[in-house]
């Protein structure tokens, strides 16, 4: 996903380098200098003649130029997902008489050039330099798009001029995994929505017949029913509401490596979370767990979507001794009613805690465990196994304390391992993770 | 340009062998104060003939010119792939040979005898001062 269309990240600018002498420069004076300090010092004149050339070569392009050069980029898009790319064009035409121009571009780690090509690109003659580069975005976040460098060498090369010009920040949004099963509080909120209710409504999922009472409307009498038993009967419908989502996000803790860490694993599920239930007309909000909370109230349509996605942008783990206090969220982030889906890796005691507190005040919570590989111990010890089982075990007693609670843990991707699967496609075991969850409601309720 | 000294200055063979060694260093080291080094090792063994009187004037005018030579072909290596290298050559050609007009202008006022005139000396001053001041200006 990308802007429709390309437009100007920058206009034109036309900014002064710093102009410094070249490697070139410094070889002429150093070469030139001892046959010249020689020429002093004995009174000789062939040692002028020596250095005459390096002196001509120094005196030829006369003086340090002061032009600069006009420079404009060009992005294809300022936002796009996980693993699309952008185009950068950059164009760059120097001022004045420039022996050769060069770009260089430099990316923050977060963005690659795609397709091996050279992120530098030169041109002699001096005319306007123009290059392309496709970057592809490897990791969600807010990024600097990163920095054109653009080196000209003066005519003789030796000064160069390099102007550092930066191409703007771009947002790129997780790529959120596919989940097409829904998991449902037992309740509903009142609003109307795709999903059936327990109550009755005005949907259109026929639930059964009752008799006629003041106030129903007469396009409902069955009159099939009404006839054979001589009393007026209507049809009654389930109500079709909305379900109310929050997706909590654990960023206290983050372990794992860059693009396949816990965090990267919450962003991505809270982002599928936003997409599946804006799709089915649901309203999903989202709550950021470290030092300072952040948080969007539920909200609908694509709309939401994006919003969540740029929220979750700024999302990372800073350590804090500050506990998440759920209390301090307002009735309007936290509606009642509303199903908490948590992603966390369950390493950190305040987390679990603000998992509890939820429960314990009445919301109906599923803990989604996102820490896929077990810890590594030290080798060569007896007792690395040992400590390795108790860690499991450990584990095991915690998501039976959770579920003890009426709160229930599922993994994804799966069970934690010694060792990650290279290039494991996640997105289809977020499904199977909360899939069971879309057979049978998840009920709430203060216990 | 280390050859064409040592020809005629044998005594200045380690400075030589100095240079070349450093020359054939650089490559395999990336060692970027090679070619300088090598450059400087020319020198020193022009000017080591120099003040045992094997290299005369024209010899040093070449002997200049060639090291300007090896240090332009040093930029274009480190220069990199340019489109254009035909205007490149011609620029680059263009400093030779004033290099070498400057190297035969200056053997040949060294090899004339001029009589001492303080107002020469300070023209000659002035013409450099003003060479400065136009280059800076």
């Amino acid at each position: 996903m990308t802007n429709a269309a390309g437009r100007d990240r920058q206009p034109a600018t036309e900014p002064r380098p710093t102009w410094v002498p070249t490697a070139h420069y410094r070889r002429l004076v150093t070469v030139a200098l001892l046959p010249l300090l020689a020429a002093v010092v004995l009174g000789h004149p062939a040692y002028l003649v020596l250095a005459a050339p390096m002196v001509a070569a120094l005196a030829l392009p006369a003086r340090r130029p002061g032009y600069g050069a006009r420079v404009s980029m060009r992005a294809s898009g300022d936002r796009c997902f996980e693993g699309e790319q952008v185009t950068i064009r950059v164009s760059a035409e120097p001022a004045g008489p420039a022996e050769s121009v060069g770009l260089r571009l430099m990316l923050p780690p977060a963005l690659a050039v795609s397709g091996g090509t050279a992120a530098s690109f030169a041109r002699g003659g001096g005319g306007p330099v123009e290059a392309e580069w496709q970057v592809t975005a490897g990791r969600w976040g807010r990024w600097d798009t990163g920095r054109v460098l653009v080196t000209m060498r003066s005519p003789g090369g030796l000064f160069t001029g390099t102007i550092a010009n930066s191409a703007g920040e771009i947002n790129v949004f997780p790529r959120p995994p596919s989940l097409a099963q829904l998991a449902l509080p037992a309740q509903l909120h009142s609003r109307i929505g795709d999903h059936l209710d327990r109550r009755p409504g005005h949907g259109i999922e026929f639930t059964g017949i009752r008799p006629f009472a003041p106030g129903d409307r007469l396009r409902r009498i069955n009159w099939q029913v009404t006839s054979r038993r001589g009393a007026l009967y209507v049809n009654q419908f389930a109500a079709q509401r909305a379900a109310e989502i929050v997706a909590v996000i654990d960023a206290i803790t983050d372990t794992g490596p860059a693009g396949e860490s816990t965090l990267d694993r919450a962003v991505r599920g809270a982002a599928a979370i936003a997409r599946a239930y804006t799709r089915a007309g649901d309203r999903v909000g989202v709550i950021t767990l470290y030092g300072p909370m952040r948080w969007i109230p539920p909200g609908s349509g694509q709309r939401q979507f994006f919003r969540v996605a740029e929220t979750v942008l700024d999302t990372r783990s800073l350590y804090s001794e500050v506990s998440p206090d759920m209390a301090l969220i307002p009735r309007a982030a936290l509606p009642a009613g509303a199903l908490v889906i948590m992603f966390s890796p369950l390493l950190d005691e305040r987390a679990i805690d603000a998992a509890i507190d939820l429960r314990e005040r009445g919301y109906a919570v599923i803990v989604t465990d996102v820490l896929a590989t077990s810890p590594v111990p030290a080798q060569g010890t007896a007792e690395a196994g040992l400590a390795l089982r108790l860690w499991r075990l450990e584990r095991q007693a915690l998501r039976y304390r959770l579920e003890s609670l009426g709160i229930p843990v599922v993994g994804w991707p799966g069970e934690p391992r010694d060792t990650a699967d290279a290039g494991e496609d996640t997105s289809t075991r977020l499904d199977i993770a909360l899939g069971r969850f879309a057979r049978q409601r998840v009920r709430g309720g203060v216990r | 340009m280390l050859a064409e000294p040592v020809t005629v200055v044998p005594g200045a063979w380690p400075v030589t062998i100095a240079g070349a060694a450093a020359l054939l260093a650089a490559p395999a080291g990336r060692w970027p104060a090679a070619g300088t080094l090598a450059a400087l090792a020319a020198m020193v063994t022009s000017g080591i003939g120099i003040a045992a009187g094997t290299v005369t004037l024209p010899l040093a005018a070449i002997s200049g010119t060639l090291v300007l030579a090896y240090l332009l072909a040093l930029d274009a290596a480190e220069s990199g792939p340019i489109a254009g290298r035909l205007r490149w050559v011609r620029g680059r050609l263009l400093a030779l040979a004033a290099g070498f007009a400057a190297a035969l202008i200056t053997a040949t006022s060294a090899a004339t005898t001029v009589p001492a005139w303080p107002w020469l000396v300070l023209a000659g001053v002035a013409a450099a001062g003003a060479a400065l001041i136009a280059a800076a200006g």
